[in-house]
């Protein structure tokens, strides 16, 4: 009997492309936001991601890694200082506008690193060699930020041109691979001592101390002692991570609209979809009265609702999966545009698709259970 | 318990219908036998109870009193699950609307009954098809319900009804959607399928053209039986 569920519901055709089109729209509208959500808090804690370094050490009132309240120079001492430290260097993060060879200006984020260890450069190096910041006014920029800034110009930037930054002059010896910011602003990796010159000058520059801690001590160790000692902020990778997070869930309506879009997407599956699903069961109603009657339990009737919701189901959400996953690779391929999928999204819309179709079919049995075989001797 | 030969035994039947309001006292206090290899005919005036009294005998409808045995099995003793089984195996349904799903053909429709009873799909099509030959239909087992003429439909109904080999017929009203000719054919076809396999065929109809076709009509009015046993043949 459940092929012959099956075929009923492929056999009316317009019923049952409604139902996968309304689940796969549900699918496809709930996977996409989600991940974009995702790509874009990754692209929050893009610092966090292409530095790698299990400590950070702060002023006590930065609580995102995007905002710097500059620490004193002493401070990495200060912290050097602490039981349970190993190393701790300095780290330089600020926006700057760049003089471009034609005379445009950019924003560029600027990040100065450690000028004896260049700690917390980022790891995958495109052209050119680390080693190269240690050239006279050398710089390291991202590859999709060489990307952004060569959009719109007849000659493209490459290793060997120069750019200037606050009247300095920059050289670019290498081209790295780096998570893209949140603002978007092509990176600019340099020296922490070639930063300072570079930069306008003010009181106090060092914006983060970075720490590693000491064999036979945890991460959160050291912090809590970094904190007790120096009265400093420190925080382990992952909880920089998560506050970040959080601060961009408390103080922008980035998660609200995505949220948003993403209930909408869930609404309209379970509108549309329980809305045509219980359709096809009131036109098949006096067909399943009529099996009803010729000795089809209430069981297996509704073990047939639910084979046909849940075959419309799987096959509306791998289009709409496909469909998903088809765009993030297109948009990754440009790697220019945010877009995170990790496996927890495909469970995650994988469920609330299976609920809706649960939803849906709950509706036609509880009618199915209510109908009288007797029914289909009515005209 | 009833005589061998009966094949439907009915005693003090009664069945109402709260409608709220008011109660509807649909049959009352019916009383009535049929026989093996008999076609008979309910006959009355539309609301007088005939449907009523065929799906409490089919076992589609509760009853609030009496004795229904069919087949020597008590329907009014049986649990809801066993009467479910009991229509799966002994009851073959004919129905004015035809019901055949339209999305499935003409093959795939008759060999429902077959699937309800765990049979396998290739054996259910193949018993399917011998029996839709046996209606002059072979040829268009494929061919979907809505390309088939109203009498073609209705003898793919009683193939659906007959595959597997139920001892009881019901049919309301077979020939209500058919125009005189195909009702007279269909009629003889009912005709014949009960005088074949031990086997007994109801008719509800209020059609006074096919009357002669019964072996005996009940005539019904008001939830009664106000005339029982007339005989016609």
């Amino acid at each position: 009997m459940y092929e012959i569920a099956l075929k009923m519901l492929f056999g009316d055709r317009s019923k049952y492309l409604m139902l996968v089109s309304a689940l796969a729209f549900a699918t496809l509208l709930t996977t996409q936001q989600s991940s974009i959500f995702l790509g874009l808090m990754r692209w929050t804690t893009a610092t966090l991601t292409n530095t790698q370094i299990p400590i950070w050490v702060m002023d006590p009132e930065v609580s995102q890694v995007n905002e710097v309240k500059a620490l004193r120079d002493t401070d990495v001492n200060r912290v050097r200082s602490v039981e349970g430290v190993e190393w701790a260097v300095p780290f330089y993060f600020s926006l700057q506008q760049a003089r471009l060879p034609n005379g445009d200006f950019k924003t560029v984020q600027f990040i100065g690193l450690d000028t004896t260890t260049l700690v917390g450069a980022p790891a995958i190096m495109l052209e050119g060699s680390l080693e190269n910041l240690r050239q006279a006014q050398g710089v390291i920029i991202d590859r999709i930020g060489l990307l952004k800034l060569n959009k719109e110009r007849e000659i493209n930037l490459k290793i060997g041109d120069t750019f200037e930054v606050n009247d300095h002059q920059l050289k670019i010896v290498g081209v790295c691979d780096a998570a893209p910011s949140f603002f978007g602003y092509p990176q600019i990796f340099t020296t922490y001592d070639r930063a300072l010159e570079t930069v306008p000058k003010v009181r106090q520059n060092l914006s983060f101390v970075l720490v590693q801690p000491k064999k036979g001590f945890t991460d959160e160790q050291v912090v809590k002692n970094i904190t007790n000692e120096t009265k400093l902020k420190a925080l382990t990778e992952n909880q920089f991570f998560w506050s970040t997070i959080k601060w961009f869930f408390a103080n922008t309506s980035i998660p609200v609209s995505f949220g948003t879009t993403v209930l909408l997407g869930f609404i309209v599956g379970v509108a549309v979809s329980g809305q045509t699903f219980y359709t096809f069961i009131l036109e098949n109603l006096s067909n399943l009265g009529a099996l009803k009657a010729m000795g089809a339990s209430n069981r297996l009737l509704c073990r047939m609702l639910l084979l046909q919701a849940f075959c419309a189901g799987f096959i509306g959400y791998g289009i709409g999966m496909g469909v998903a996953g088809g765009f993030g690779f297109l948009t990754s391929r440009a790697a220019q545009f945010p877009y995170y999928m990790p496996y927890q999204i495909p469970l995650f819309v994988l469920i609330l698709i299976l609920f809706i179709c649960s939803l849906s079919a709950f509706i036609g049995i509880r009618k199915i259970s209510k109908l009288d075989a007797a029914e289909v001797f009515r005209a | 318990m009833p005589d061998r030969s009966l094949a439907i035994h009915v005693r003090h039947v009664n069945k109402s219908f709260d409608q709220g309001a008011y109660v509807v006292h649909a049959l009352k206090d019916i009383n009535f036998d049929a026989y093996i290899n008999e076609l008979l005919m309910i006959v009355g005036p539309s609301g007088c109870g005939k449907t009523t009294l065929l799906s409490v005998v089919a076992g589609t409808l509760s009853f609030e009193s009496g004795e229904i045995d069919v087949f020597n099995n008590s329907l009014h003793q049986l649990s809801v699950d066993a009467i479910t089984t009991f229509r799966r195996e002994n009851v073959g349904f004919i129905f004015q609307q035809f019901h055949l799903i339209p999305t499935l053909n003409c093959i795939e429709n008759v060999a429902v009954p077959l699937l309800l009873q765990n049979i396998k799909m290739k054996d259910a099509l193949e018993r399917a098809g011998e029996m839709i030959k046996t209606f002059g239909l072979g040829g268009r087992e494929r061919e979907k319900p809505k390309n088939l003429s109203g009498g073609q439909q209705q003898r793919i109904a009683i193939a659906r009804a007959l595959v597997h080999n139920p001892r009881l017929i019901i049919c309301d009203e077979p020939t209500s959607s058919l125009d005189a000719e195909t009702g007279c054919h269909v009629m003889e076809l009912l005709s014949k399928i009960a005088k074949t396999e031990n086997r007994c065929v109801i008719v509800v109809t209020h059609d006074n053209r096919i009357f002669n076709y019964a072996d005996r009509v009940t005539k019904m009015n008001d939830g009664k039986i106000v005339e029982n046993n007339v005989q016609l043949t």
